[in-house]
Order: C-alpha cells, then sequence, then structure tokens
C-alpha cells in the first residue's frame, strides 16, 4: 500500500512541475490528522486536518486552504478520504 | 477606527469584509461578512489552527497571510496589529461567467 501511496504522490509532483510549480514536500494524512504517507516533509500533520475540515464548513463546498510566508506556500485539501498538503515555493 | 476599514477599499472583487480582535470579537464588517457570526467563529478557529501549521516541510515557519479559496469565492486572511483581517473577494472566473 506504501508503493501505492508513493506512486500517486509523485505522479501528483509530476503534474505540479509540468505547470512549472516547484514542490518541496508532500504529505498525506487522515481526517484526524494521522498521517499516512509523505514525501520530503519532516513536520507532522497535527492540526491540518481540522483547518481542512473547518475550510469545508465555512464554504460549504470543496476548498483548497493555502498558507503563506514570503515566497514559501502549502495548498490543503480536503478529498473524501484523506487530506493532501503540498509544500511548494511560489510560482512569481 | 475608520482608517482601518479604508484598507479593504482598493481590494478589487470584494463582496464583503471582516476585522476582528486577536479573541476573536469582530470590530468591524460589512457586505457577505456582515453580522455573519458564523463564519467569523469559524474564521477565528481557522486562524487559531493556521498558526501552528507550518509553511516549510523541514522548519518552523508560521504563515503570514492565508486564503480559503472554492470555485465562486476566495476569503483572504491575515493578521497585523492584534487584528485579524478578513476580506471575501469573488473567484475571477466566476466574475466572468
Amino acid at each position: 500500500m506504501d508503493k501505492k501511496f508513493e506512486a500517486l504522490i509523485d505522479s501528483a509532483i509530476e503534474k505540479f512541475t509540468m505547470v512549472g510549480v516547484d514542490v518541496k514536500g508532500v504529505l498525506v494524512c487522515d481526517k484526524n490528522g494521522l498521517s499516512l504517507a509523505s514525501k520530503d516533509v519532516s513536520i507532522s500533520p497535527g492540526p491540518t486536518a481540522r483547518l481542512a475540515e473547518l475550510a469545508a464548513s465555512l464554504s460549504g463546498r470543496r476548498t483548497t486552504v493555502c498558507l503563506e510566508h514570503n515566497e514559501d506556500q502549502v495548498l490543503i485539501q480536503q478529498t473524501d478520504k484523506a487530506v493532501v498538503s503540498v509544500y511548494t515555493k511560489h510560482a512569481t | 477606527m475608520s482608517s482601518l476599514v479604508k484598507v479593504f477599499d482598493n481590494v478589487p472583487d470584494c463582496v464583503g469584509y471582516l476585522i476582528m480582535n486577536e479573541e476573536g470579537s469582530i470590530e468591524h464588517s460589512h457586505g457577505d461578512l456582515e453580522n455573519n457570526e458564523n463564519a467569523a467563529n469559524l474564521i477565528y478557529k481557522m486562524v487559531l489552527c493556521a498558526a501552528k501549521i507550518s509553511v516549510h516541510p523541514t522548519e518552523k515557519m508560521s504563515f503570514k497571510r492565508f486564503t480559503v479559496s472554492d470555485d465562486q469565492y476566495v476569503y483572504c486572511i491575515s493578521c497585523a496589529s492584534q487584528r485579524i483581517y478578513v476580506a471575501k473577494r469573488r473567484q475571477e472566473s466566476s466574475a466572468n461567467a
């Protein structure tokens, strides 16, 4: 199962790279905030799942949360079963 | 106090804004977010949550601003001088449709 996750993460990174966005890390966790898979990320997901859940209840639709600090940003989205965080460099 | 509100004058496609203090109490609200206590509470909880999430995959770095976007609107949230500023803007694609 880990290999499948890794393959999915790699294909997602490839899609981002194709549009010119530099991906530094990907983290997948479940809705309770427990880590399922990660690539190049050493920070634990913690409140990521909670944030995605709050965003979904704010809007009622599928939402993407983007946290930014200068050039660094993390994109968080909740899917049906998991929460995905993608750490990228801001495309200027 | 009105000088705080003026910051939203130049925000394009703004349908509402909200200014809260650091404890989550609403100081100013306008438009879609006017008197919307539910949204204000949710956004306050999100700010507290987001403050603990690192923006960098290996170093601990907290956000300077964050956005919540769906297909119709985007909430732009930032904090300064012990206040939380929220602007609700229409997404470009829905404005053109």
